[in-house]
């Protein structure tokens, strides 16, 4: 992905620059190939969805756009989308995804159904930066101003399956 | 005063300048000096104290706009005090004229002060209305009249001959008459040189807003400057020797000018008042760029031409975003890389705000233009001039953003990303739209149209006709339902920690611990160097493990990934017992690895870059198995301007603070993707 850095961003209209654009790529032994190209910042889950298949989201005008894309043929296609922007979008080990919004809920995707599952968190712990699922659980990591907290929520019953 | 002025005046003269200042003391009074004092100290409280509780302990939404409306409420301050200097400054000068009874004194003190000061007589228009004091002609006019000094019309026709040949100017009692191609050997008598010239152009004052000596062109060459009700300026060349003949002339007939109305309300706050509101707003939410420019001038010469075109981009601009047209912009826009972003609601609250505010300046500088039709052009060359000027920068962006190419591309996203190529032609062909000239209609039209060129291409129809990119087609929102969540167990630690891995059950946890150093950045996947790994549970327990990154494989194991700069190596160790490991593999060096583990499938990968950060890697293997080589490979970066910072198996986004600008021609490389597809060659 290629882009340009957001503090200029503001102020383009007084400067002759390329604006910013996010570009996905494929790179492989037999060279690189470029998959697409997007307006809003772009990034792909380091762990794959399943066998063939990434998980990529971009943000552009508030909302969060979750793209699959699959390396080998080169395919990108669309997954669903947030009116919010998404961040710290992670995938659990059980391949189920979280992110926040910026309120700071976490949210559950199962993308077989599309299905978004709005979890509001227990108040009186810190903020959350980073949330996984794992189990019947969301644990969180949250940082105080002398250190950090790592806070395991219990969810009961979940609705979002694993996407794999 | 100086000692200086104290040396130059006469003394009556001192007296009347100290009765003046004497009237500003009066004036500032205790209860009037205490209830600034009370202000000033107001505002800071707020900003200091007020501000800071809101954000931080109420929670109302608004937390994004204090900013902005601490910043209003220091400029309102401000404006209030100001608005009302010039008419404190006249009842200054009455009141110093009942306190030392000598008017005459008074007069002659401030003609004294201007000529040393090198101001002029008669302000420009504009200052007249917005300067903190009023011009020396008024002032004067203003003290004849509070002490009873009669103000003689003028006995006899005044006429005053041009620098330049064949020009004359006759100033009578009522009506000043612009005379030219008379011949130079005609007497200086108004019949003689009425009767010689070829032609002629008479004004009754009353047809005037401005009469005034003033300086024109480069060399600072005096010239005498009428200026009409509709706009229409005229200008005579003055000879120095005139110059004084002509001012006391102008004394006479000041009184006889129609001035310029202010209008039924007080036009320029108002118009000041909206235009800060406007910048404030949208330099939390918007494009600054494109607002700055006739924000700026409405600000400070609140002129009809520059309302009009702040009302029209900042309207237009509120517009095109509802519409989906531009991009969120602003510093809004760019918070989700820098820190919590905005709500949705709140930006559509802010858009709102704009585009109320643009046409409450859009209306303001139509009414003004109508009240006063003499201040249609004033300000129109500024204002035009330096819109279109962004406007055709804008365009030029535009075009030289798409020459990188895919030009369709590239062109959609410059064209939505500047609107200034748009909205700044808008404002431009607006302020034109009020000259009253084929010309500048002509004009105003032939711009309005090029600005919706940038419009057309930023559109939706423009980029399913020929952008065709996958990520650019509609993916449809996600259903949404809600659940609460409990805590379970929580567990303190005291160092700053990034990089949360969670086992299976979710019963274990691995962080990246930084000791002391708090990381501003909340993605953990930007970790700039190697922080000591620490596996804990929720029991309380928890142990150190060198390694640069971890996956669980079930609640009691990981497989761990120690990197150095010569070999890597990856191992399984049991949580519990991390002394032991039972199986380990070593792989080739790899910067800045990531780990990956499919548990449920028993495989890994890693990835990164090679140590000239020139080439990304990807391994891949199964838990348990040590092949002679790891399947992978190493994959040449795209010919990017700049190159690799980062990978990792399926990579996310990677720091690009080392590229050089220069290197990367406004573009930065930010990650890429290796591919470790079992089935591709061996790593070399």
């Amino acid at each position: 992905m290629r882009g340009m850095p957001g503090l200029t961003g503001p102020w383009l209209a007084f400067l002759p620059l390329t604006p910013t654009q996010w570009e996905l790529w494929r790179l492989s032994p037999e060279g690189p190939r470029r998959l697409a190209a997007s307006r809003g910042p772009l990034s792909c889950l380091a762990t794959p969805i399943d066998q063939s298949t990434v998980l990529c989201w971009s943000v552009q005008r508030g909302t969060t756009l979750l793209w699959r894309v699959t390396p080998s043929s080169g395919a990108v296609e669309p997954a669903g989308s947030l009116s919010f922007w998404g961040r710290n979008l992670q995938i659990g080990p059980d391949g189920r995804l979280a992110l926040l919004s910026p309120e700071g809920a976490v949210l559950l995707v199962d993308l077989s159904s599309r299905a978004l599952t709005r979890v509001r968190l227990a108040g009186g712990t810190p903020r959350a930066f980073t949330v996984v699922p794992a189990g019947g659980r969301i644990i969180s990591l949250a940082r105080r101003p002398q250190g950090s907290t790592v806070t395991a929520y219990e969810l009961g019953q979940l609705t979002a399956s694993a996407p794999r | 005063m100086s000692d200086t002025l104290l040396d130059l005046f006469d003394r009556d003269e001192i007296a009347a300048i100290f009765a003046h200042e004497v009237a500003h003391l009066e004036h500032y009074d205790r209860r009037r000096c205490l209830f600034m004092l009370l202000a000033q100290w107001l505002i800071v409280l707020v900003g200091v104290v007020a501000a800071p509780v809101v954000i931080h302990s109420i929670d109302l939404g608004l937390q994004s706009w204090i900013p902005g409306i601490w910043f209003f409420l220091i400029w309102l301050t401000l404006s209030v005090r100001i608005s009302r200097h010039q008419a404190h400054e006249a009842e200054s000068d009455r009141r110093a004229v009942e306190l030392c009874g000598d008017g005459p004194a008074l007069a002659r003190a401030l003609t004294k002060l201007h000529a040393l000061t090198r101001l002029p007589r008669r302000w420009p228009l504009e200052m007249e209305r917005t300067a903190s004091h009023p011009s020396l002609a008024r002032r004067i006019q203003a003290i004849e009249a509070a002490a009873g000094i009669p103000s003689p019309p003028l006995a006899a026709p005044v006429v005053v001959a041009a620098r330049v040949p064949d020009r004359f100017v006759i100033l009578g009692p009522e009506r000043i008459e612009w005379l030219d191609g008379v011949p130079p050997e005609t007497p200086h008598e108004p019949a003689a040189v009425r009767e010689a010239a070829a032609s002629a152009r008479v004004l009754r004052y009353s047809e005037l807003i401005s009469l005034r000596v003033a300086t024109a062109g480069a060399g600072g060459k005096l010239a005498l400057v009428a200026i009409e009700r509709d706009g229409t300026t005229h200008s005579l060349p003055l000879r120095e020797e005139d110059v004084g003949r002509v001012q006391a002339a102008l004394d006479r007939v000041d009184a006889r000018l129609t001035r310029g109305r202010r209008g039924s309300v007080h036009h320029g706050f108002i118009a000041s008042a909206l235009s800060a509101c406007l910048l404030a707003v949208t330099v939390f939410s918007a494009h600054i760029a494109t607002l700055m420019l006739p924000g700026l001038i409405a600000a400070f010469r609140q002129n009809p031409a520059a309302l009009v075109a702040l009302g029209v981009t900042a309207s237009a601009q509120a517009g095109l975003w509802f519409a989906g047209l531009i991009d969120q912009s602003g510093w809004a826009a760019w918070a989700p890389a820098y820190g919590p972003s905005a709500p949705r609601s709140e930006i559509g609250l802010a858009w709102l705000a704009i585009g109320i505010l643009g046409v409450c300046a859009l209306l303001l500088g139509v009414a003004r233009a109508r009240e006063a039709p003499e201040s249609r052009r004033v300000g129109i060359g500024l204002t035009a001039g330096a819109l279109g000027g962004l406007g055709l920068l804008a365009w030029l962006a535009v075009v030289v953003s798409a020459l990188p190419g895919p030009v369709a591309a590239r062109l959609h996203d410059a064209a939505r990303a500047m609107p200034s190529a748009t909205l700044a032609l808008w404002g431009c062909a607006a302020a034109l739209l009020l000259v009253r000239l084929p010309r500048a209609r002509a004009g105003a039209a032939t711009l309005a149209i090029l600005g919706v060129l940038p419009i057309l291409v930023g559109s939706t129809w423009f980029a399913d006709r020929f952008v065709r990119d996958p990520l650019r087609v509609s993916n449809r929102s996600l259903t949404s339902e809600a659940r609460e969540a409990v805590t379970g167990s929580q567990i303190h630690l005291d160092k700053i920690a990034t990089g949360l891995r969670v086992s299976p059950s979710g019963s274990r946890f691995a962080l990246q611990a930084w000791a002391g150093r708090e990381e501003d950045d909340d993605t953990d996947d930007q970790a700039p160097a190697r922080a000591p790994m620490l596996v804990g549970d929720f029991s309380g327990g928890s142990r150190p493990i060198e390694g640069d990154d971890l996956g669980f494989l079930d609640e009691g194991r990981a497989l761990i990934l120690v990197s150095t700069s010569k070999t890597a190596e990856l191992k399984i160790l049991d949580v519990t017992e991390p002394s032991s490991s039972p199986w380990r593999v070593v792989l080739p060096p790899v910067a800045n690895p990531r780990l990956s583990v499919d548990a449920s499938a028993g495989t890994w990968t890693v990835a990164g870059v090679d140590r000239q950060w020139s080439h990304a890697i990807g391994l891949s293997g199964r838990v348990g198995r040590t092949p002679s080589r790891p399947a992978g490979g190493r994959c040449r970066a795209p010919a990017a301007p700049c190159s690799l910072r980062a990978a990792s198996p399926m990579l996310p986004a990677a720091t690009p603070r080392s590229c050089r600008r220069s290197a990367c021609r406004g573009r930065r490389c930010a990650a890429c993707r290796a591919s470790p597809d079992p089935g591709s060659p061996s790593f070399p």
